[in-house]
């Protein structure tokens, strides 16, 4: 026997073992949404202050980000005082979509800490997040001038990811309307 | 003890039986629609949980995902319309047997090419391993005095 065949078993280990390594290291672009360079999906439900009916027309600034929060969420609280810094900076207009949770705790919530959103959608059910293939809170979205939807990240949203994820397309899309 | 321990059974029974009737109840016209739907909720996985289907997870999204596939069977949807409805909102990930494409392709064919490749290896080692030259008389010899060996171990004990 020669000596290639003979290391042949090791050699396809490493492959087996990097290929592991690179595919399962990826959770994030796993669960990428299948959602990202379409319409952000059509909906039709009550805002979270009132009982005003909102759809997707009434998303009126963009570009903007929609938030996915919920009273349950503590990975939330984690990320609204970024989310305050945005809109007070008046860096992009934030909606809100309120996933799963109860009504009143969620306005008193925001009466406690401060309010990011230009509105929050209230989505007791659940029906425009399985749209968007929300799957917990926190997600985030990057809606372009067109409604579609560019950037979707799950998890807290940091000035660090939004420098690396959602900064990088902002300028690049105000370079394109240039 | 013995009537004790039958009503630490039932204690601990009891237990099960209520967390078995929080459960939602789904009802449909009929048992075909009802057999899909337990057959759909095992075929895809809980989004949330990842290593479960969605029949065996109770994380919310995986009960929103039974209302909906509950509800589009109610309105008469096939399975592969329920199965692009789910598909198209949270890809791949979710189905357990993955679409016949280009980016998939590994993991259809990867099997194959794998076993075929073992088995060209072990037919190789096989082949090569035979064509060392055997001198029958030999091994006979030794193999007769192994067992005379053996033979004395036994007997010794």
């Amino acid at each position: 026997m020669n000596r290639v065949t003979h290391y042949l078993p090791l050699v396809l280990f490493i492959f087996l073992i990097l290929g592991l390594y690179t595919f399962l290291d990826r959770e994030e672009s796993d669960l990428r949404s299948v959602l990202l360079n379409k319409d952000f999906p059509n909906f039709s439900l009550s805002r979270l202050d009132n009982e005003e009916i909102v759809t997707q027309d009434d998303l009126l600034e963009l570009p903007s980000i929609l938030n996915v929060w919920a009273t349950w969420c503590i990975a939330c609280r984690v990320e609204h005082p970024f989310l305050m810094e945005l809109k007070n900076e008046s860096r992009i207009k934030i909606y809100g979509l309120n996933y799963k949770d109860d009504r009143n705790k969620a306005i008193k919530l925001l009466d406690q800490i401060g309010d990011p959103y230009e509105f929050s959608i209230f989505d007791k059910e659940g029906k425009l997040a399985i749209d968007l293939g929300v799957y917990g809170a926190p997600e985030t979205f990057l809606i372009d001038n067109e409604g579609i939807i560019l950037v979707r990240h799950v998890g807290v949203l940091t000035p660090e990811v939004w420098e690396r994820k959602f900064e990088i397309v902002l300028s690049k899309l105000k370079e394109d309307a240039k | 003890m013995q009537s004790k321990l039958f009503i630490y059974f039932l204690l601990i029974y009891s237990l099960s039986l209520q967390s078995e009737s929080s459960k939602e109840v789904y009802v449909f016209a009929n048992d075909v629609d009802q057999g899909r739907f337990y057959f759909l909720l095992d075929t895809y996985r809980c989004p949330k949980c990842q290593s479960s289907n969605l029949a065996g997870s109770n994380a919310p999204i995986a009960k929103d995902l039974k209302r909906e596939i509950h509800r589009l069977i109610e309105e008469g949807k096939s399975n592969e319309q329920i199965e692009a409805f789910l598909s198209s909102r949270y890809g791949d990930f979710i189905l357990y047997k993955p679409a016949l494409r280009k980016n998939t392709l590994i993991l259809w064919i990867g099997p194959f090419v794998l076993f075929f490749l073992i088995i060209f290896f072990v037919v190789r080692w096989n082949i090569s391993s035979k064509k060392q030259p055997i001198d029958l008389e030999t091994e006979n010899i030794v193999k007769a005095i192994e067992r005379t060996r053996l033979k004395k171990l036994v007997e010794d004990e």
